[in-house]
């Protein structure tokens, strides 16, 4: 007897994530909300029964409706997209055909895939762009004339917040005609600069899949998995909407030689109004080297100011190591500082090639 | 931890693995799944617990633990039939109070998997009432619907815990499920090769699947296999004749030698898709997936967290009224429930039967 062994999954290491620069960011919250009126009646249905973030039954009832309503418009636009031997999904998300993936799907520019679309026809894509660090890639679909069912994307990444409900649309295990698009339904665990956590369970074949807010907007694309049924890793809309004219342009995004971008050995925590209070400190790391203290709050990382931990996160990563940068501090007793400090790169990363 | 992307490949490329620590801290609690929505669904949780039971064996270790659902007050559970193969090794517990019931088989349906079983009074009339699930329609339920199970807290524990309640969604069409035969999960040599071994007659078994009935019987690479469930076998081809006819969770014996020495070993068979898909035992899956995994005439497929143990519980919609058996753990994603049309009728007519067997007419 052969062994065929039909679904097997390749293992690899994690991929540390890197950051946003925060230009975009902020041109990107204005984009949000330009496009906020389209959604403005979703948002004031969430405001019923309080926040979107809750489990109460109500609650349940409301997104169940939410996710019924969406999924048979959603679904259109999920798509099985095959190169060489593996089987992964895509989403379709402009008229013209244009589709949202994940990196190590298409694997490299101009990689000719076989689509097939929900209905079970068969179509053509080829690759475009991508940026393997954070794991975003794009494609198109051939035929450009074809009028595509496509779905609209949350372009502002920070909106997605931990413990808002979500859900992931896929092809796991490849396309199954009598199966369909399968749906799972969760809640966002963690957000980092480029990526998204949930509780909706990936597994093999769900690649580059779709995952949506309550309001039927996409967040984020299946990336990893750990082994943990917690363990779901998506890439957020942070990276795709960086680099999304040179990505369409078939460019591979080449954000850091190696590694994750700058790194500071801080723990920072959310301060109000703004700012972030620096909880810990890794010893002999660049923020402690620079004279930084647990009880100082960060307020301006070069002339920006600080939001929150994230946008700091994100401030620092979008830095290549060995840059300097002049920090804003408030010390516990009030009184305000300058710091100057050199990136680092965080430890694990040094170059092995 | 292992780390696996999501990107599937075909064929018997053997890739490197790679392990290291997970960099960021992740979230302990689930929030779907967690403390928050169980304290808000505490009386569906409670509905639920009183309508399913745990079985285990009667052994030392007293595993496995699986779960059963009430479906007669008079004591009748159903369980899933390849979990539970040999009946009077095992006891029922329908509290974390009683001392457990032995039980009688009423009908095993080896082509739906199902098991119904009534617990056994020690003494006549002895056995307290038992609250049975109330049905409701399985068809009208689509992607999308919260429906919810009670979850064996600790699989890994033999202890009894009250059960907790998850809650998941509808997530793919209903379907059948075709069933793709048993295996047994070895690679086996071809005639020439068990020939040159010098052995003699027989076939030799080159290797053996990562958690297969084979490995779980103690199978061995190495091993010359000599009858399959009583029947010679000479070569490859004529063992996977005899393996397809029967069902996974069927107990078969094996006569093999080893070395020069025979040896005689019952081994269970599983879905032969599961033993492929899990061949180099990359669970994926987190937790396992059931022995039986198809061959089903219809199905409800959700995302609910549940193990292979929990399989033999109901599923619930939110307003506690049950809509069908989970029958099958199949993958890290999706869990297989047997929607309540159909074994209805059937379950009818064993209960009716069981419970007004037919008389003997006395004879003028």
């Amino acid at each position: 007897m052969r062994i065929c062994v039909s679904v097997r999954l390749v293992m690899m290491v994690l991929l540390v994530l890197a950051g946003a620069p925060v230009g975009l960011v902020a041109a990107e919250r204005g984009a949000d909300v330009a496009a906020a009126g389209e959604v403005g009646a979703d948002v004031a249905a969430a405001g019923e029964v309080g926040a979107d973030a809750g489990a109460s039954l109500a609650q349940l009832q409301w997104i169940q409706e939410r996710v019924q309503r969406w999924y048979p418009k959603l679904n259109r636009s999920v798509v099985v997209l095959r190169s060489g031997d593996g089987t992964a999904t895509g989403v379709v998300v402009s008229e013209d055909g244009l589709i949202m993936t994940a990196a190590h799907v298409t694997s490299k520019p101009g990689v000719k895939m076989a689509v097939v679309l929900p209905d079970g026809t068969f179509a053509r894509a080829t690759a475009l762009g991508l940026d393997p660090t954070t794991d975003a890639g794009l494609a198109q679909l051939n035929d450009r004339e074809t009028k595509w069912p496509f779905v609209r994307i949350q372009r502002y990444a920070g909106a997605v917040r931990p413990g808002q409900w979500c859900f992931a649309l896929g092809h796991p295990g490849g396309w199954d005609a009598g199966r369909g698009v399968v749906l799972r339904v969760g809640r966002v665990l963690k957000v980092t600069a480029n990526s998204l956590q949930t509780d909706c369970v990936l597994m093999g074949g769900d690649s580059g899949g779709p995952l949506f807010d309550v309001q039927g907007r996409l967040i984020g694309i299946h990336s990893q998995i750990w082994e943990g049924r917690q363990q779901n890793m998506h890439v957020s809309m942070a990276p795709f909407m960086r680099s999304w004219e040179a990505m369409k342009g078939s460019a591979v995004i080449q954000t850091w030689g190696t590694g994750s971008g700058g790194y500071l050995g801080l723990v920072p925590v959310s301060a109000e109004p703004f700012g972030v209070l620096v909880e810990d400190l890794v010893p002999e790391s660049p923020a402690a080297l620079a004279g930084l203290l647990a009880g100082d709050t960060v307020l301006r990382v070069g002339r920006e100011e600080v939001q929150d931990d994230l946008h700091f996160a994100a401030l620092i990563r979008a830095r290549a190591p060995g840059e300097r940068l002049r920090l804003q501090v408030k010390a516990a007793g009030g009184e305000l500082r300058r710091v100057e400090v050199v990136l680092g790169q965080r430890p694990g990363e040094g170059v092995t090639e | 931890m292992k780390f696996f992307w999501l990107h599937v490949v075909f064929g018997l490329a053997v890739l490197p693995a790679f392990c290291r620590d997970v960099p960021d801290s992740l979230l302990e609690q689930p929030l779907l799944n967690g403390p928050e929505l169980r304290r808000e669904l505490a009386g569906l949780q409670e509905e639920v617990r009183t309508r399913v039971a745990w079985v285990r064996t009667q052994e030392k270790d007293q595993m496995p633990l699986v779960m059963a659902t009430c479906v007669g007050e008079e004591g009748y559970f159903l369980l899933k039939a390849s979990e539970v193969v040999q009946l009077e090794n095992y006891r029922l517990h329908a509290s974390l109070e009683d001392e457990g019931f032995s039980m009688r088989e009423v009908r095993r349906d080896t082509e739906l998997d199902l098991l119904l079983v009534q617990l056994i009074a020690e003494e006549p009339d002895s056995l307290p009432p038992f609250e049975a699930v109330r049905w409701t329609p399985a068809t009208l339920m689509s992607r999308g619907n919260w429906v919810c199970a009670a979850a064996i807290t600790d699989p890994k524990s033999a202890a009894l815990r009250p059960p907790d309640l998850r809650v998941g969604v509808i997530s793919a069409g209903s379907r059948r499920i075709p069933g793709m035969g048993a295996a047994l999960g070895i690679q086996m040599a071809g005639p020439e090769e068990t020939a040159g071994s010098g052995l003699g007659e027989g076939v030799l078994i080159k290797s053996v699947a990562a958690e297969s009935p084979a490995q779980q019987a103690g199978l061995r690479k190495g091993d010359l296999l000599q009858q399959v469930a009583g029947q010679a076998v000479a070569d490859s081809k004529r063992v996977n004749e005899v393996v397809q006819k029967h069902q996974p969770g069927d107990l078969i014996v094996v006569q093999l030698l080893r070395g020069i020495k025979p040896l005689s070993v019952r081994v269970r068979l599983a879905s032969r898709s599961r033993v492929l898909a899990n061949w180099e035992g990359d669970d994926y899956a987190n937790g396992g997936i059931s022995i039986r995994t198809d061959a089903f005439p219809m199905v409800l497929q959700h995302d609910l967290p549940l193990h292979p143990q929990d399989m033999g519980g109901a599923l619930f919609d939110l307003q506690g009224l049950a809509l069908g058996i989970n029958i099958a753990r199949s993958d890290r994603i999706s869990t297989f429930a047997l929607p309540v049309e159909v074994f209805r009728e059937k379950l009818e007519d064993w209960l009716e039967k069981d419970r007004h067997p037919p008389k003997a007419i006395p004879l003028r």
